[in-house]
């Protein structure tokens, strides 16, 4: 209750979830709101500019950019709050176990991170698609290698603080069990600046996705990947810039709308006293 | 027999060496905070441990309930040496700060039903729920806490709910850890006259620990002073405050503020703590000492004298 409170109290927050209520809304209701089919070549209205027919225009294919747009935010946004939540759970076990135990098993673990941070991502990226081919399932891949180390380092950290606090010596003396002091005394107070951080994870995993399919090593056409309809635009910019626009408007509109909800997750998941 | 006993208790600390300072050879520098305790604690009495701080009562109490391992010796519960803390929850222990020993994100009635269930699993809700209201009661809270998260009680009760909480596993003996020293004076009171209930009603065996030289003088049977990690007296409380055995709890003594007239003996303590990580062969305290003599540099032995032990070969001082 006093965490909705305190969320909705902060506006930037709830313009942030405003506007991604808006997109959510606009992907479950695209069958009333356009009767276009994404995939649709229809030549005959090839490079129309935006009307009340296509609200954002048709591409080169004549293919409705207004229900491509929106079909994109499906793939990216289901791509980008896997790559991100998944090796976030990862690497928060990971930050709580290296901050709780200490010692040897900390340093092996942290060891572990240096080794996955010192990899440059895009040349990762590139070994594992020269080695697989391009594929989604390859963008899953290359994130999980890398994505959950953010989540280790910040965890471990707010758990090395946390672990001494009187509250986890007391829940010792109480012979609780491991998992239970790190999963119920430690890690809800040690996961807010995790939450945060995830939200400006998912700005840039958005931004880094759609950038790997333009250079064609994540999705691959036809799919509506906003990376793809940018890519696809290129060659038509002079005549027909809502090609291009659209798709960049909407990574833009997900990057804001993320960034100001993890503004209100940090003000409202701050504990009182 | 003794309910719980430090048998020759040690706990050294060995401060983190870098890469840098395996490669250069550096020996690792140890900070011995208890050294060679030993104490034994009768059911039903409540034993205070007095000493400035950095003296090692905390890291006492802590060796005491199995949070930490001991270095050297070892602690044993009715007679059995316990490794970490004892599973059927029989010593509970009490936190100094209020503010930080009750998790921020769980309500007192979820901190306590937590502890119930963990030692008696079959509790059903309604009965769990009927604990809690029993255990706020007997430490003078009322019911409706259980519903309120730390943030939202003072101090005080904050106190009173991290005692509940020690005793939701019907504990034996209680190890208190400074209970009262971060609290408002008039505060203060009302949790000491609580643990003379627990002592009283219950016949619980405390283990308190504390700097204030007054509050253990009402509180406790006997008495342990520390200095620097060591045991330097130990007395029923009673003779202690009336004829102290060793130089250092004289001075301790004297230091208590009085609000009569009547002035005590005055006891000058001057200079400095020795460097605990470098402590002296002798008597730690003989550099503080005002009856410090050549012989004080040799090794103290902690010896009986006037029914009490003392670790001056001195004693008793007059």
């Amino acid at each position: 209750m006093t965490f909705l409170y305190k969320f909705c109290r902060n506006r930037s927050g709830l313009v942030g979830l405003a506007m991604l209520l808006v997109l959510s809304i606009a992907v479950l209701l695209t069958p009333i709101l356009s009767p276009h089919n994404p995939f649709q070549l229809n030549f005959g209205a090839a490079l129309r500019p935006p009307s009340a027919e296509h609200w954002f225009g048709t591409d080169n294919f004549g293919r409705d950019v207004f229900t491509r747009v929106i079909a994109g935010a499906v793939y990216d946004l289901r791509l980008a709050l896997i790559c991100v939540f998944g090796p976030a759970a990862i690497g928060v076990v990971i930050g709580l176990v290296a901050g709780y135990f200490g010692g040897a098993v900390d340093s092996a673990l942290m060891r572990l991170t240096d080794i996955a941070w010192a990899f440059p991502f895009y040349v990762l990226v590139l070994a594992i698609v020269g080695v697989l081919g391009p594929s989604e399932t390859n963008l899953y891949i290359a994130f999980f290698l890398v994505n959950w180390i953010g989540y280790a380092r910040i965890v471990r950290g707010e758990t090395l603080v946390t672990a001494r606090l009187e509250y986890v010596e007391a829940a010792r003396v109480l012979r609780y069990s491991r998992p239970r002091i790190l999963f119920r005394h430690i890690m809800p107070n040690t996961i807010t600046p995790a939450l945060v951080y995830s939200m400006s994870d998912v700005v840039l995993t958005v931004q880094a996705i759609a950038a790997l399919s333009f250079f064609g090593l994540g999705v691959q056409p036809p799919a509506p990947e906003w990376g793809l309809l940018i890519v696809e635009s290129i060659d038509y910019m002079r005549e027909a810039p809502w090609m291009t626009l659209f798709p960049g408007l909407a990574l833009a509109w997900v990057g804001i709308g993320f960034s100001l909800v993890g503004e209100g997750l940090s003000t409202a998941l701050k504990p009182e006293g | 027999m003794s309910i719980l006993e430090a048998r020759s208790v040690s706990r050294s600390f060995v401060s983190r060496r870098g890469l840098l300072d395996l490669v250069m050879r550096r020996p690792p520098l140890a900070l011995k905070a208890v050294r060679g305790v030993d104490l034994s604690v009768q059911r039903g009495e409540t034993l205070g441990i007095v000493g400035e701080s950095g003296c090692g009562k905390s890291t006492l109490a802590r060796l005491m309930v199995g949070l930490y391992p001991c270095t050297e010796g070892d602690v044993a519960l009715k007679g059995a040496s316990m490794q970490g803390p004892d599973p059927e929850g029989r010593i509970q222990m009490v936190f100094q700060d209020p503010y930080s020993s009750l998790n921020p994100r769980m309500t007192i009635g979820a901190l306590l039903s937590e502890a119930i269930t963990r030692y008696r699993p079959k509790t059903t809700r309604a009965d769990c729920a009927r604990e809690v209201a029993a255990g706020l009661q007997k430490v003078g809270l009322p019911a409706d806490v259980a519903e309120k998260y730390p943030y939202a009680l003072s101090g005080g009760q904050r106190q009173r709910a991290s005692i509940a909480r020690a005793l939701c596993p019907r504990p034996e003996i209680l190890v208190a850890d400074e209970p009262v020293s971060a609290l408002d004076a008039s505060v203060q009171a009302n949790i000491i006259n609580l643990f003379e209930q627990l002592k009283k009603n219950d016949g619980i065996t405390i283990v308190f620990i504390s700097h204030d030289m007054q509050v253990i003088a009402h509180l406790c049977d006997r008495v342990a002073v520390m200095y620097l990690g060591e045991v330097v007296e130990l007395q029923e409380t009673a003779s202690l405050f009336e004829a102290p055995l060793h130089p250092y709890t004289k001075g301790l003594i004297a230091a208590v503020p009085r609000i009569d007239r009547t002035q005590r003996e005055r006891m000058p303590m001057d200079g400095e703590m020795p460097d605990p990580f470098n402590l002296p062969d002798g008597c730690r305290f003989a550099g503080r000492c005002p009856l410090a003599e050549e012989k004080c540099n040799q090794p103290q032995v902690l010896r009986a004298v006037r029914g009490g032990m003392v670790r001056c070969w001195k004693a008793p001082i007059e």
